[in-house]
């Protein structure tokens, strides 16, 4: 047996109601006709004593009629072998539709990705006994609050993800806040890439794939990149990383920091790499960040998923690795990252991917890659959900058998009707006398 | 008999007709005829006996002293009937219910039914009535007198002794009559009783005895020394006796109207106590003044009460009655 409703427990405290009065209760004097009043004492009555309950019969069923509203109340449920299995055809479904920029190809069957992963998760949906759809460019970042959603429901549970699954949509990292009971479906969208030779998707690893962007953005790139974009309520706008071209104006102190390519972006970001020549004069004429802005793009780059694990491959931490200032580049005042990761490295291809990821939501640059996960890969990564047993936190819904705890506190009450309209005031059992005569 | 065997004390009780009532009792009592228990003073001559001073002249027989000169006296043996005077108690503490008002007393069953039947709640003074019609009944019936006194409020009521079916259909009717209520002056009552008996007689009160004082046993040993035998039969509830209360009561005397707020638990056992020496007193003051007495519990069937009184009044009244005819 279980209880739906635990916290009604709470309510045995309310025995100590009925006790309470039996121990205090002060029942009026019965007036007693009697035919004389010569052996009975003068009029001396105590207090009533408390330490003694007055009708113990009585208390009993006052105490059971308070104890049966508290088992009904707590929604009892016999889990019966019916019941169980009814229990075991339910299921939950939380089901995360990757909404990125590459799912807005066209689809093998017509339409779009995403037309499909719609559809996916709709079905998906229809089919679970209770389920919950939510869209994501990152489905990752969903996972937690659809796993916190599935462990409130009483029933088997499963997530179910809808993607193109690119190498950056999920890694098997982002699996394991997934608990064991809850099962993982993975539902492929979009064009089957069919398996490669060896059996790997060719740069499935996201640093790798930062790493060729930059290398194929160039040496100086590395040394100092420059990235535009809007940064603000308005973060859907193109991310552009640029080559060094030499700058016009010297910086500060006259000091031209080759290499800064500002733009005519005011919110333009600058990462000064260890290798810019000009780091130092740079530096000496920085001042601290005091716009939420920046506070807030430097939060964004250090939590960046993959510029944490680049910083962490190379056994760092992100706030080492990077840090923001202001300085005036060209006579703006602008946020400089300074980073001690070193040109040509994969933490500094992971900052420049962090802090475009940072400054504009859109399709960052792994999006625009063909590659995605192998099936065979996907089908490791999936489990069926787990049986559940039917436990406090996890009750038949709108299920209870409270009513016949309910039923007896009804039988219980006529009871104590009945005994205590029989039971005189005042008067105690017959007791045999002996006789005189 | 089968049918008196069956009467409960509610069930005699609920019968309206006091005559039906008294006439079930004493059949009931009379389960097997023994000797009566009233024995009269005959006129019939018994013996000569020597005579003393002081010996009614009258008595002398004049016939032996002219023969041999010697003073005898003649003794009788009276073959008229017997007197009896009925005292009933007629106070408002009579007037107290079998069940004691105690809802558990399992005679209070047998007091709603009588309820329905009769409307009449069994009391301890219905109990009595019952107990003196079945008295006169049994009297009146083999050819003795009978009579009733009692008091209502501050005046006698009575009826002197007297035989015949009309005067027990008319003592009858008075006990029909009469209500509990008021106070009780037991002794004048007797007193008063005493005088209506001008013969030898018996003197039978009913009653609780609760307002007997050291003048009421006064006047009963002068009823006894007047020559008349007296007979004390003591009625009682069951309630009265075991004393079933219990928490917080409020007493309310019967006659006086005086509240007593006490906690019956605690006041029973000394109740019970008091009541069992106050019965074992009035016992023993009958038996020292030489009375008769009997205590007459009301849960007790009238007849089988009745019977019992008559039985063990007619073993303890054999030897005496001989002994008093022997004294003439």
């Amino acid at each position: 047996m279980i209880f739906q409703n635990p916290w009604a427990w709470l309510g045995l405290l309310g025995i100590a109601l009925p006790i309470a009065a039996h121990l205090l209760s002060r029942r009026p004097a019965h007036r007693q006709l009697f035919p004389h009043l010569r052996f009975l004492p003068a009029a001396t009555l105590k207090p009533i004593r408390r330490d003694r309950v007055t009708d113990v019969a009585l208390l009993v069923l006052r105490c059971a009629i308070v104890a049966a509203a508290t088992m009904a109340l707590t929604q009892p449920l016999f889990v019966t072998d019916a019941r169980a299995r009814d229990l075991g055809s339910q299921i939950a479904r939380a089901v995360v539709v990757d909404a990125s920029a590459s799912m807005s190809r066209a689809a093998t069957g017509g339409g779009t990705a995403i037309d499909a992963a719609r559809r996916e998760a709709a079905a998906a949906a229809a089919a679970a006994t209770v389920a919950r759809v939510g869209e994501t460019p990152a489905p990752a970042d969903l996972l937690a609050a659809s796993v916190a959603w599935l462990t409130t429901q009483p029933m088997r549970r499963e997530l179910v993800i809808v993607s193109d699954f690119q190498p950056t949509a999920l890694v098997r990292g982002d699996l394991t806040q997934v608990p064991a009971e809850i099962g993982v479906r993975l539902v492929r969208v979009g064009s089957d890439p069919g398996v490669r030779p060896g059996g790997q998707t060719p740069g499935s690893d996201p640093i790798q794939l930062l790493a060729g962007a930059a290398e194929r953005a160039g040496a100086e790139a590395a040394r100092a990149a420059f990235c535009t974009g809007g940064v603000g309520p308005d973060l859907h706008r193109s991310v552009e990383i640029r080559p060094d071209p030499p700058c016009a104006k010297p910086v500060g102190n006259g000091v031209r920091p080759r290499g800064l390519t500002p733009g005519s972006d005011p919110t333009a970001i600058a990462i000064v790499f260890p290798g810019f020549e000009n780091r130092a004069a740079l530096l000496a004429a920085a001042r601290p960040i005091d716009a939420p802005w920046m506070f807030d793009v430097l939060v964004r780059v250090r939590e960046d998923r993959v510029f944490q694990a680049a910083v962490e491959r190379a056994g760092q931490t992100p706030a080492a690795v990077v840090t923001a200032v202001t300085g005036p580049v060209d006579g703006t005042k602008r946020l400089l990252l300074v980073t001690t990761a070193p040109a040509h490295s994969l933490m500094s291809a992971a900052l420049i991917g962090a802090a475009s990821r940072a400054i504009d939501a859109s399709a960052p640059a792994s999006e625009l890659t063909d590659d995605v996960r192998a099936a065979d890969e996907l089908r490791s990564w999936e489990r069926p959900p787990a049986a559940v047993a039917p436990t406090a936190s996890q009750p038949l819904r709108d299920q209870s058998d409270g009513r016949w705890w309910w039923i007896a506190v009804v039988a219980l009450l006529l009871g104590e009707t009945i005994i205590r309209r029989s039971r005189p005031v005042g008067a105690a059992p017959e007791v045999p006398h002996a006789r005189v005569a | 008999m089968s049918v008196t065997r069956v009467l409960s004390p509610s069930a005699v009780g609920a019968i309206d007709d006091l005559e039906l009532a008294a006439r079930l009792i004493v059949e009931g009592a009379h389960t097997g005829r023994h000797r009566s228990p009233f024995h009269g003073f005959a006129a019939e001559f018994s013996q000569h006996r020597p005579y003393r001073p002081g010996d009614d002249l009258k008595y002398l027989d004049w016939k032996i002293l002219g023969r041999t000169d010697r003073l005898y006296s003649r003794r009788f043996r009276e073959t008229t009937n017997l007197s009896a005077m009925i005292v009933l108690d007629a106070s408002a503490s009579m007037n107290f219910p079998v069940g004691g008002g105690v809802k558990d007393v399992k005679v209070v069953q047998d007091v709603k039914t009588s309820r329905r039947h009769a409307g009449q709640e069994l009391s301890k003074f219905r109990y009595a009535v019952l107990m003196a019609a079945a008295l006169a009944h049994v009297i009146i019936e083999q050819g003795d007198a009978a009579g009733l006194i009692t008091m209502s409020g501050d005046r006698f009521v009575y009826l002197p002794p007297k035989g015949g079916r009309t005067h027990l259909h008319a003592m009858l009717t008075m006990l029909a009559r009469l209500e509990p209520a008021g106070a009780w002056q037991l002794d004048r009552v007797l007193a008063r009783g005493g005088e209506l008996l001008k013969r030898r007689g018996v003197m039978v009160a009913v009653s609780d005895f609760y307002d007997a004082t050291e003048t009421t046993y006064r006047e009963l040993r002068r009823i006894g020394h007047r020559g008349h035998d007296v007979a004390l039969l003591q009625v009682l509830s069951p309630a009265e006796i075991s004393f079933p209360y219990s928490g917080a009561m409020e007493f309310e005397h019967l006659e006086t109207a005086e509240r007593r707020f006490l906690d019956a638990g605690e006041a029973a056992a000394g109740y019970r106590r008091a009541v069992s020496e106050f019965l074992t007193d009035s016992r023993a003051q009958a038996h020292r003044d030489g009375h008769d007495y009997a205590l007459l519990p009301t849960d007790v069937a009238p007849e089988r009460a009745l019977r019992s009184y008559l039985i063990r009044r007619a073993r303890a009244s054999a030897p005496a009655a001989g002994a008093k005819s022997g004294r003439r």
